[in-house]
């Protein structure tokens, strides 16, 4: 697990990131320390309770790693290729993903809730109990996808893509969509409407 | 402190494993049901269970406790005074007290979904049972049970901070910053 150390500045409520004292806003030098958390993430493949909200990642390849019980909340990734990696347990919310490649990822028990996903590919992945509540999403393509009781309430999904999923407890509760495909999926055993039974 | 997920395929309910980095005594909440994968949790991590936390008394949520007695000499913490034949130690809302290894547990009481429902937070973690899963919260009985359920989510665990992490006992994980902005069954507590 993530420690929960808050950052030592009185007036801030996020988490100090990887071996600071402070969050990534208050530390002595933002750049330094993001890049170097750029560079632990980028060299090893098996990262296990690192945290490192509000960082930026920029064109960067992180395929085929594995991430368990990390937060990168609040952060922003563009052109950063996720593919083939393991998500478990893990915190993404109020995240900015942008050209993001997730295809044939694994990801489970973690929460995007509040990010914005734009152009985002995460074919042929499987990812299960992931909570997605309140995202914008924004041509992005789910198909081949295994979502199962993946929750998608308040969302907001334009022109995004879930061609033949499996959509079993799948929640989309409160969702806007546009151009929204669900072919060859099982959307009859998502929930669309809103009731009360847990 | 570790913490660990496993779901249960009967009631599709999830159970949490709490422990030290480097194992010895933990906590199991909500255990639904005890199978191999489980079991297989426990000891590769090098386990062995002291505290069930039971965050109230429905069978996808304690079944599990028959054979894991049979296992484990553990303390069973609950509402009730027992839980299916075995005696808990009854806990009320404000208790806090020491379990496995040492980590400390709060007690929050949150009727609504069931009149022992209880949630339990540890460290800037939240267990919520039935309470409160990610964007919906508890089936009720009536409308006055649904009041209190949203009355007491509102006064008891939205108090907590914003980041505390959700952990539910059915669906995916959560924070309580995220149920306050897209949870629409809580939106009726900003109408009311």
């Amino acid at each position: 697990m993530f420690l929960f150390n808050r950052c030592q500045r009185s007036d801030c409520e996020l988490f100090a990131v990887h071996g600071e004292e402070y969050c990534l806003q208050h530390v002595e030098d933002p750049e330094a320390c993001n890049k170097k958390l750029v560079a632990i993430i980028h060299d090893t493949k098996r990262l296990k309770d690192l945290n490192s909200s509000c960082i930026t990642v920029e064109d960067i390849d992180f395929s085929s790693h594995t991430f368990m019980v990390c937060n990168f909340s609040e952060s922003s990734f563009k052109n950063v290729d996720f593919s083939n990696s393991n998500f478990d347990l893990c915190f993404l919310q109020y995240s900015r993903f942008e050209n993001c490649k997730f295809t044939e990822t694994n990801i489970k028990y973690s929460v995007f809730a509040g990010s914005t996903f734009i152009n985002c590919d995460f074919t042929e992945s499987d990812i299960v109990h992931t909570n997605f509540l309140g995202i914008h999403a924004r041509e992005c393509v789910f198909n081949d996808s295994d979502l199962y009781y993946s929750n998608f309430t308040s969302s907001i999904l334009k022109d995004v893509s879930f061609i033949d999923c499996n959509l079993k407890k799948a929640d989309f509760v409160h969702s806007e969509r546009d151009t929204v495909n669900f072919k060859y999926s099982n959307y009859e055993e998502a929930r669309f409407q809103q009731d009360t039974a847990i | 402190m570790k913490l660990y997920f496993h779901f249960a395929v009967v009631g599709f309910a999830n159970t949490y494993l709490i422990g030290p980095a480097e194992g010895g005594e933990a906590i199991l909440v909500d255990p639904g049901i005890m199978d191999k994968e489980l079991l297989n949790l426990i000891e590769g991590n090098h386990y062995y269970i002291r505290t069930i936390l039971v965050t109230h008394h429905h069978n996808s949520h304690v079944k599990g406790i028959r054979t894991l007695k049979k296992i484990y000499d553990a303390d069973i913490y609950a509402f009730s005074p027992y839980i299916l034949d075995y005696p808990s130690i009854p806990i009320k809302d404000g208790d806090k007290f020491g379990a496995a290894s040492g980590i400390e547990v709060e007690v929050i009481e949150v009727p609504g979904h069931s009149s022992d429902s209880l949630v339990y937070h540890i460290g800037g973690m939240v267990f919520t049972g039935d309470v409160l899963a990610a964007g919906r919260v508890g089936n009720t009985k009536n409308s006055f049970s649904r009041a209190l359920l949203l009355r007491s989510i509102s006064e008891k665990l939205f108090s907590l901070p914003d980041t505390t992490l959700m952990l539910p006992g059915h669906g995916p994980p959560s924070t309580l910053k995220a149920e306050k902005m897209f949870n629409p069954d809580l939106k009726l507590l900003e109408n009311s």
